[in-house]
């Protein structure tokens, strides 16, 4: 999968980037905006994606003075799927979210970090995911191994990108400065979906000590 | 009234997200050094007003193109508000910012426990909606 443009999964054309832009707000848009927004391609080439929409249905179109101003089309059949792959980075983090909720033992902070955090993965990246494990948690050494042996092979089944884990344990982490430019990063750009950034910062300052 | 938009490149939003980052930032420390969180209320709300703002500034901005520039509170909300998929909550959590921030900053009644409280999940809520789109 295409972190920047999650609609390349079905449609590499600039198609899906002009349907990204008109998704995420329930706005109209004139295709200089549009243009705009999406920083690429030609305004032209831009007009001409808006206008084969419209012939669709996906996107509603009205004259307002010199300029044409478009909207996607909410109630169109094929919205709900445009909507959806819009937001494919966000339902991984929901499926990550959902995953650990049902672990044995949970972790202190699990998030996405790195290129697909930002945005930037190509489908040519991985998927960084640090975890922390809880203190006092060495007994279920081996069943925590198995959660994340599991969660690495569905990070990747979801995605497509091969998922790497990077792990650490709270006890590690304290006292430990050897972290720090990880956990900074973690802090700066992590996307959590266990934990908060409110506990990074803690184990930053910890570890500092 | 007429709506007030700035338009927006990569150095407004850039500029934009690292205000509501610091502010967001100073306001934790502020509450951590203090002895007691409501002797800083008003200082603590106020910087979460000031990184709810700029953090909503950042959304639009991305969404958009756009920021609504102004004292237009009302205006400011229904932009947000636009943006999908979390505009609706985004919006109410940028009022209950905005519906403290008289009070807060020049108000002669301090800000309550549970206002400081509603106002600092309001702010972290749009600062990390931001930092989602914006890196």
């Amino acid at each position: 999968m295409d972190f920047r443009h999650p609609l390349a999964t079905i449609t590499p054309t600039l198609d899906g980037q002009v349907l990204s832009v008109l998704a995420g707000a329930d706005a109209e848009f004139t295709g200089r905006q549009v243009h705009r927004l999406l920083g690429t391609h030609s305004e032209r080439g831009v007009r001409k994606v808006l206008n084969r929409l419209v012939e669709q249905g996906v996107v509603l179109s009205r004259k307002a003075g010199p300029a044409n101003l478009y909207q996607l089309n909410r109630d169109h059949l094929a919205t709900p799927w445009i909507e959806g792959l819009v937001g494919l980075r966000r339902e991984l983090l929901e499926r990550l979210k959902a995953e650990v909720s049902t672990w044995q033992i949970r972790p202190a902070v699990g998030t996405v970090f790195g290129s697909a955090a930002r945005g930037e993965a190509s489908t040519e990246s991985d998927i960084d995911l640090l975890l922390i494990r809880p203190a006092a948690s060495d007994d279920g050494r081996e069943a925590w191994e198995a959660q994340l042996a599991s969660l690495q092979a569905k990070a990747s089944a979801w995605t497509g990108n091969d998922a790497r884990i990077l792990e650490f344990s709270e006890e590690e982490l304290r006292g430990s400065a050897g972290q720090q430019d990880v956990l900074k990063a973690v802090a700066r750009e992590g996307l959590f979906f266990a934990g908060s950034r409110v506990t990074i910062k803690r184990l930053i300052k910890r570890s500092a000590r | 009234m007429t709506l007030r938009k700035k338009n927006c490149d990569e150095v407004v939003k850039d500029g934009r997200f690292r205000k509501a980052i610091q502010f967001l930032s100073a306001a934790e420390t502020i509450r951590e050094l203090a002895d007691r969180e409501d002797e800083i209320g008003d200082a603590y709300v106020t910087l979460c007003v000031h990184a709810g703002i700029a953090a909503a500034d950042v959304i639009c901005c991305h969404a958009l193109g756009y920021h609504v520039q102004g004292q237009d509170h009302g205006s400011a909300i229904a932009e947000l508000s636009r943006v999908q998929p979390d505009g609706r909550e985004l919006g109410h959590a940028l009022r209950v910012l905005l519906s403290n921030k008289t009070r807060a900053e020049y108000g002669e009644y301090a800000i309550s426990a549970d206002q400081r409280k509603r106002a600092g999940r309001a702010a972290e809520r749009l600062v990390e909606a931001a930092r989602q789109r914006h890196i």
